[in-house]
């Protein structure tokens, strides 16, 4: 982005939480010390040690190497439904502002539709008539997702439709095509980065939600939600272990909206404009 | 702060002994001001005056001269990134520079106002007139409600608002330019300031307007003692109004003093070129003599190029709520000829350019162009007539018609690109040949429309229809935003395409001088009819209509004696 978004210390520590959740999303499974999915009937539901510095859970798996090698699967997915929303919202987006009167208010409503159905309802849904996959949540997660990027991108284009210089090229003929090419798009990215951002860290989330219910992953695959839920259920015998995914997805989430709150921040700076 | 006596007096420059203008009971002492941008970029330097208390002080100079910025630094509003970097500004006994917050909380409103220009855009578009006058009251002189409703419409009326209650009610956009102009004084002069600056706060207004807020403030001086300072790319206007003036260029003061000797007898050849600048185009040009009058413009045996006839049309655009209706307007444009339009703000001069363009769709009444019906085109054939890029438009605001993303030699090119005739490599060509046409540097193509000025961004504006070779040219107010010698560049290029080029030009302006400069005919719109409609000199000689010598009276002239009692010419009703 442009130079200068950084001037926060939380936008700089949120960075590199999103890099490291990069890096680890990337290469998680072979950082992992241990076999994420190797049981250990010996080393069950033990505390923070040399050998497990995470401990161990229920099963006796190293819960250091199961966040690890959970993290591709966690990301990967958050991923796939930003890029349905950003296919199915942004070019749309920049293009209803350009259509017939009647066309443009039926896709508004659609999205209005979109918008009152709840997330985690209709990606159990998907799943259960489609089967229970992540893709398959995922992509129900990004259909619902397609209303931020549509409304984002409509209404960085609506400020710019107006504008004279829209006006001069449509007078020497131009195509809404080749408007949006030369005029629009440069305009909508802008607004486009902090929604994909923000968008990141609630579908991260979202995935921690329905992988904790067990949904989008089968039980022995490492996620961030399913670490989560495993721990939960031995609470008694190991208060602190929550602890570590918990503050996986909250530091991951809170980095991705910190990034968002500093993109929109540098964005918004007025450039200067010699008189 | 101690200030050496000598700070005060002008830097030696141009022929004349600087008249230093400082005084011990100096209101406003300015001492050898630098300000310096990012970088340590100076962009102002060794700029100093004084304003006695109840001067009048001008402040002459060209787009980037510097003059807004010593405002801004007055009032302490420099922008961000911009730092008073040497010398002293001196309100009384108060030293401005480096003044804290609260300190400027007791000094602004109360002791500094300000007007600037484009009264509009510092207006709070959702909140009525009324509210706004009463937060500025309440602020300053810590009136209670009551209280401060009624001096808001006092002060209404003060400033020449005849329906205060009205108004008082309205909101910003139901203003007309004047009017909301007013309304800002009147929050500026709110609480009775000692110091009032008014930076370009006429330069959008017409002739008629102009001499209007010109009196008020004149009224305000002699009245309340109100200390004026003027900053305005217009000599006449700073010359009716100011006893002391200053020149700036390049940030630093090139002449000063009184304002009479300065305009008169310029010492400095700067000054000299803006005063030549403005009267190359003003009404009583020299080169006016010289034009065809009606008896030689006979009229021609070939058919017009553009042809209006008894057009209807109304008219509203967001951005411009006073809705303009036209009703039967006629209008014949030759090859070559320059047409200007005038007329008071909302009489529909826009209105016919864009029922030309085809944004408008006219009630009745037709317009042809090489005798072939245009209006009323929809669709591909309106798609059609606009990739034959024979009609070209000027918007009015050069920095708004040109995308902020986009280098100048990409905007440019964009007519030819939509029509994708040539290679990238021969349209980069032809925008070199057309940058050197209109008076830019070939460099310019790579830069963005902020780093270009004013003057400069309205050339790339001309420039970007000018590449797609057009038989007629449509000029939305092209130079009302430019200085003096900006504007003689901008109509003298206009005047050579017309005559080398065979560019037709419909050219509106509410500054006569430039009309007077360029136009061969000249049309007055009135309320939506046109009113006459004649061979510019002999418009200008013999005006027929009443609202045309009102106009005409108006006009402020350099030469003009100011009146003993300081009133302005101001045409009655």
């Amino acid at each position: 982005m442009k130079t200068g978004f950084l001037r926060g210390r939380s936008a700089s520590v949120a960075l590199a939480i999103v890099i490291a959740v990069a890096i680890l999303a990337a290469f998680g499974r072979w950082l992992a010390p241990q076999d994420p999915i190797a049981q250990n009937p010996y080393a069950m539901l033990q505390g923070p040690s040399a050998a497990h510095w995470l401990g161990t859970d229920a099963f006796g798996r190293d819960v250091l190497s199961r966040l690890l090698a959970g993290a591709s699967s966690s990301v990967l997915a958050s991923v796939f439904s930003v890029v349905i929303g950003l296919v199915f919202g942004v070019v749309p987006g920049m293009v209803s502002v350009f259509l017939d009167r009647r066309i443009e208010w039926l896709s508004l409503r659609f999205i209005d539709a979109l918008m009152t159905l709840p997330f985690l309802v209709f990606a159990i849904a998907m799943t259960a008539m489609l089967g229970n996959g992540l893709i398959q949540a995922m992509f129900a997660v990004g259909i619902l997702i397609t209303p931020a990027f549509y409304r984002v991108s409509r209404a960085a284009t609506l400020s710019v439709v107006n504008s004279d210089y829209i006006e001069a090229a449509r007078l020497m003929g131009a195509s809404t095509t080749s408007l949006i090419r030369r005029h629009v798009v440069r305009k909508v990215l802008p607004p486009v980065a902090v929604a994909i951002a923000s968008m990141m860290g609630a579908c991260l989330s979202i995935v921690a939600s329905l992988t904790f219910l067990g949904i989008g992953v089968m039980p022995p695959n490492p996620t961030w939600g399913g670490v989560l839920a495993t721990d939960l259920t031995t609470l008694y015998e190991r208060p602190l272990g929550p602890l570590a995914p918990g503050l996986l997805i909250v530091a991951t989430v809170w980095a991705l909206n910190a990034l968002a709150d500093a993109l929109r921040d540098a964005d918004a700076c007025p450039q200067k404009v010699r008189k | 702060m101690n200030q050496p006596a000598t700070i005060l007096t002008f830097p030696t420059r141009g022929a004349r002994p600087v008249t230093p203008l400082e005084d011990p009971t100096a209101l406003l002492t300015v001492g050898d001001l630098g300000i310096a941008g990012g970088g340590g970029r100076e962009l102002v330097r060794g700029v100093s005056f004084s304003v006695p208390k109840g001067g009048t002080l001008g402040i002459v100079g060209e787009s980037g001269s510097g003059k807004s910025l010593t405002c801004r630094a007055i009032l302490g509003l420099l922008p961000d990134g911009l730092k008073v970097r040497s010398g002293a500004i001196r309100y009384g006994e108060q030293d401005l520079v480096g003044l804290s917050p609260p300190g400027w909380r007791a000094l602004r409103g109360i002791h500094l106002a300000a007007v600037f220009q484009d009264p509009g855009s510092y207006l709070n578009p959702s909140i009525s007139v009324g509210a706004q006058l009463v937060e500025a009251l309440r602020a300053t002189l810590k009136l209670d409600r009551v209280a401060a409703e009624d001096r808001a419409i006092t002060l209404l009326k003060r400033v020449g608002l005849a329906e205060a209650e009205a108004v008082y009610r309205k909101y910003p956009f139901e203003l007309s330019g004047g009017m909301a102009q007013r309304v800002l004084i009147a929050i500026a002069v709110s609480a009775n300031p000692q110091l009032l600056i008014a930076d370009e706060a006429t330069t959008a207004l017409d002739a008629m307007v102009q001499a209007e807020v010109l009196n008020l403030l004149d009224d305000l001086r002699r009245e309340q003692g109100l200390t004026l300072i003027l900053v305005s790319h217009d000599l006449a206007v700073v010359s009716k109004v100011c006893d002391q003036v200053v020149v700036m260029r390049a940030g630093s003061i090139v002449e000063a003093g009184p304002a009479r000797t300065v305009l008169s007898d310029p010492a400095h050849d700067y000054t000299r070129s803006l005063i030549d600048s403005h009267h190359r185009y003003s009404i009583d040009d020299g080169d006016l003599t010289s034009r065809p009058t009606a008896a030689a413009a006979e009229p021609q045996r070939v058919p017009a190029l553009l042809k209006i006839d008894s057009l209807h049309a109304s008219y509203r655009r967001s951005s411009h709520p006073s809705s303009s209706v036209l009703h039967g307007i006629d209008i014949e444009l030759d090859k070559g000829e320059i047409l200007g339009l005038i007329g008071e703000t909302g009489s529909g001069k826009t209105t016919i350019l864009r029922s030309i363009l085809g944004l408008v769709t006219p009630h009745s009444g037709t317009i042809s162009f090489r005798g072939k019906e245009i209006s009323g085109l929809r669709g591909r054939a309106l798609r059609a007539l606009r990739l034959s890029s024979d009609i070209q438009y000027v918007h009015q605001d050069p920095l708004r018609s040109l995308d902020p993303d986009l280098p100048i030699g990409a905007s440019i090119a964009e007519g030819l690109d939509i029509k994708g005739e040539l290679s990238r490599h021969e349209r980069a060509e032809r925008v070199v040949v057309t940058l050197e046409a209109v008076g830019l540097d070939p460099a310019f193509a790579a830069r963005r429309p902020r780093d270009l000025s004013g003057g400069q961004r309205q050339r790339a504006v001309i420039a970007r229809a000018l590449i797609l070779d057009p038989a007629i040219l449509l000029l939305d107010e092209p130079v009302s935003a430019l200085d003096a010698v900006s504007r003689t560049h901008v109509l003298d290029l206009m005047r050579d395409l017309a005559r080398d080029r065979g560019i037709a030009q419909i050219f509106i302006s509410h500054d006569l001088g430039s009309i007077a400069g360029i136009a061969d005919r000249v049309a007055v719109l009135y309320q939506g009819r046109i009113v006459e409609s004649r061979p510019t000199r002999e418009l200008i000689d013999q005006p027929a209509h009443p609202y045309t010598r009102r106009l005409l009276d108006s006009v402020l002239r350099l030469e003009d004696d100011r009146p003993a009692d300081g009133r302005l010419a101001l045409p009655t009703n």
